[in-house]
């Protein structure tokens, strides 16, 4: 994905950068990130923290994955990403493997990062719709087939 | 209104869009909390900053892949 940025010294198609003037939820100072896709990995994308410590984020894009996922946008959500159609919005979830449990991977569908197409500028938000959905909404559980193997 | 507490209110009509303002007592706010303690708990969760792969994940094979 090519896009245009601030920085002039990315010039790797494959990388895409991201900018959250409010971070993440919890996590304010977490405001500039490169996205891109892990090897071999697919649908499962990189969403790295640009500061000076290591924190990345595991983060899917639910389309064609999560069916019936309806994201609803509060008004001074949209109005601030200057989001005016689905289209130009870029829907990204994060993923928790959980440690304890390696198998067991979930993703956010309450609080997804939502980013203006053009602008590569996002938020993570609460979704209006969120009692819909699940925080930990589970990907894969491979528990099961591993203890039956 | 709906019910004593929750307002609506229509603030623009343009062309298709309706813009609707929904406008909601402080207490809401309550629920507000547990939510964004909700989204922080699980962004802190999810956050990786250690070394290590992740782990070997089948949906990758078993999901149609687009042509790349």
């Amino acid at each position: 994905m090519k896009l245009a940025t601030e920085t002039q010294n990315n010039t790797a198609t494959d990388q895409h950068l991201l900018h959250l003037p409010y971070g993440l939820i919890g996590l304010p100072k977490l405001t500039t990130f490169s996205l891109s896709p892990i090897e071999n990995s697919w649908p499962f994308m990189s969403m790295k923290w640009l500061g000076p410590e290591r924190m990345d984020f595991v983060v899917i894009d639910p389309s064609g994955l999560i069916p019936d996922y309806e994201i609803e946008l509060g008004d001074e959500d949209a109005e601030s990403l200057e989001i005016r159609s689905a289209e130009e919005a870029q829907v990204l979830n994060i993923v928790t493997v959980h440690s304890s449990r390696p198998h067991f991977v979930t993703v956010n569908l309450v609080g997804p990062v939502v980013v203006n197409r053009h602008t590569n500028i996002g938020k993570q938000i609460i979704i209006l719709n969120w009692g819909r959905y699940s925080s930990q909404h589970s990907l894969i559980d491979q528990r099961t087939r591993i203890n039956a193997a | 209104m709906i019910g004593d507490e929750i307002e609506i209110r229509i603030s623009r009509i343009d062309a298709d869009v309706v813009k609707i303002g929904i406008h909601a007592p402080r207490h809401y706010s309550i629920y507000r909390n547990e939510i964004y303690k909700q989204m922080k708990e699980a962004n802190m969760g999810a956050a990786r900053n250690a070394e290590g792969s992740l782990p070997k994940l089948d949906l990758a094979r078993k999901a149609a892949q687009p042509t790349r």
